[in-house]
Formats: structure tokens, sequence, C-alpha cells
């Protein structure tokens, strides 16, 4: 993780995320809040949970007030149910991440110690669609002048192998995809360059593994590989 | 593509709704022009853009108590996210290209 003061204090200035831990998060708060909400909300009107339409009406509420209250508690729940999802999605991904770290654990140490940081989640059929895993490139700044980013989204299916090769994709499929990350943050403004420039003349292939590729070929060597030898990656700009 | 953006800021039970600077994120992003219209529901934005009256869907996440991300989904010709500081500006734009697999 940089030390880009929007997002966090993180003096290490490196990480690989769990993405679904930050949404997780993110639906507590949400939970938390809307929970707050309908505390108030009760409190006010005077209702408990033993309170019902009947009892709240003829104790002098109005019924939009009750409607209200119901919507809230709907809201409530539903709140709740996310969250739940969430923290359980969360924690396979933190699996995945912790497994990774033994597994591959040299890759694991280049990839973390990049400045942008390696922002992981799990999916799912529903949230992957027909892929296994997928990098999203990203870049701040003007396209001619493109910069990494402070962060990079990849996403794993979670049932990802990660001691031996994949049945689905015949590759450690987790390091595929930090082929592709560590190509991109390396090379941010060619790789930026080289999708507009290909994407104008009608060449670039979707998926990230046409001939001049360079992240494809960065994530296919990875793909093919349990662990670098420590210290020893060598990315090229172009000829991987 | 041009959008300009004014936004209704209303979340979590969020009392106050606050507006924002006007942007126009092109390409390159950053330009800052007229108005459109961004409404905050549950997860996704609906940001009317101009006259064209079109809706996209953006997706946002909240990153502190103060700033929320925004990520520009698949609809649009250059994806990309922005960020918004406490004063709901926005503070710097990204974006990203197709994914890889």
């Amino acid at each position: 993780m940089d030390n880009n003061p929007i997002w966090y204090n993180d003096v290490l200035g490196d990480d690989v995320i769990n993405g679904d831990r930050e949404d997780a998060d993110w639906k507590k708060a949400k939970m938390d809040a809307i929970n707050d909400g309908l505390t108030k909300f009760k409190d006010k009107h005077n209702i408990n949970d033993e309170t019902n339409r009947k009892g709240f009406l003829k104790g002098g509420g109005e019924k939009k007030d009750w409607d209200k209250y119901k919507k809230i508690k709907d809201r409530s729940k539903k709140a709740s149910r996310d969250y739940k999802y969430a923290e359980e999605q969360a924690e396979i991904t933190q699996g995945v991440i912790d497994r990774w770290k033994v597994t591959s654990p040299n890759l694991y140490d280049e990839v973390d110690k990049q400045v942008t940081d390696f922002v992981l989640t799990t999916g799912t059929a529903g949230r992957m669609g027909d892929s296994f895993g997928a990098t999203t490139p990203d870049f701040s700044g003007d396209r001619n002048n493109a910069e990494a980013p402070s962060r990079i989204k990849v996403i794993i299916a979670k049932g990802v192998n990660l001691s031996s090769k994949d049945d689905e994709t015949s590759q450690f499929s987790l390091n595929h995809e930090a082929g592709h990350f560590l190509y991109i943050v390396k090379y941010t403004c060619e790789y930026v360059k080289f999708y507009f420039d290909a994407k104008a003349s009608g060449t670039y292939v979707k998926g990230g593994h046409g001939e001049m590729n360079e992240s494809g070929k960065v994530a296919e060597k990875l793909g093919q590989m349990k662990d670098i030898e420590k210290g020893n990656l060598i990315i090229k700009e172009t000829g991987n | 593509m041009k959008l300009i953006i004014i936004c209704l800021f209303f979340m979590l039970g969020c009392s106050s709704t606050k507006m924002v600077d006007c942007y126009n994120l092109d390409n390159d992003g950053r330009h800052l022009l007229e108005k459109a219209k961004i409404e905050i529901k549950s997860y996704y934005l609906i940001v009317e853009e101009g006259d064209m009256e079109l809706k996209k869907i953006l997706q946002f996440e909240c990153v502190n108590d103060s700033t929320i991300k925004i990520e520009v989904l698949s609809s649009w010709s250059v994806h990309g996210h922005f960020l918004m500081d406490e004063d709901l500006k926005i503070k710097s734009v990204h974006h990203s290209l197709p994914p890889v697999y």
C-alpha cells in the first residue's frame, strides 16, 4: 500500500491487501449506521421489539411512522445479511493470501514489496463470469505520461489450488495474475501506450494475451512456476 | 466522453445534502465544467449526463468516513475511478484498462 493519505496510513508502503476485508468493513459500517438509525427511531417513537402495528396506532402513533419503521427494519435485515456474506468472503480471501505466502513465498514477497497495492478478492461464478482469475490494469494521470496507480485489483476463483497447478488453467493461476500485475506496475507507461496504440490500430486482443502483450508473457511464465528464485526475477519491457 | 457532475450527497442516513464542484471526466479527466447529477442509491450512483438524460451506473465504496471512491463500470468507454476529499471535491483520477486474464 502506498502512503497516499487519501487511502490509509501505511508506514511500510507496501502490501498484499484483502479486498474482501475492505468490503466487509464497509458493509459493517453501513450496517452499524442503519442499526443506529433504527435504535434512534424506536426511541423517538416509543417502539420496542414487542410493539405491533395495532398497538402502535392505538397508542397514538401515525401510520406513516409505522411504515417508515418497517422500511428501516427491512434495511437493517438486508444490511446484516450483506455483512454476513461479506465477512465469509473476507475469510476465504484471507485464507488464500495466507496459503499463497507459504506456497510461493518469494513471489509473494516480490508482489508485496511493490509500491502499488495488490488488492485481492476471491470470486464465484457470478462474480467472475467465465474467467478463473483477472487483473484490472490501472493507471494514474495522463495516458501519455501514465504512472503506476496506488492499487490494482486482482480477482481469483475462491477454489484456487495454490500448492499445485489448477485443472481449469493448467497453471498456478494466482502466480499467473501476479505476472500481469508485476509487468504492469513496472512498465505502466509502456503498457498504457501499448494498449491505446493497439486499440487505435485495431490490433488489441482482449484478455491480455495478444502476441504483443508483454504482461501476458510474464503471466504465462510465472503461471508455470510454483515460486520464483529469490531476488532473481527479471521482467523486461519487451521480449519476455 | 464528457461527464459533468453536481453531486447530491446523501448516504447511510446522512441528513445533509451536499454539493460538489462540477467536473468533466473525459479520457484525461479533471476539467471543470457544467452540471449533471449524481444520486447515491445504495451501492450505486446514477449519473445523468447533461441534456442527454443518459443514465450510467457508477459503483462507489467508502474509503474512510470522509472519502468515497467512485468507479466507473464497464459501460464507460474508458473506465476509471476518482477520489473525493472531505469537502467532496475530486482529489485524483485513476483510469482502468480492460481486464487481463
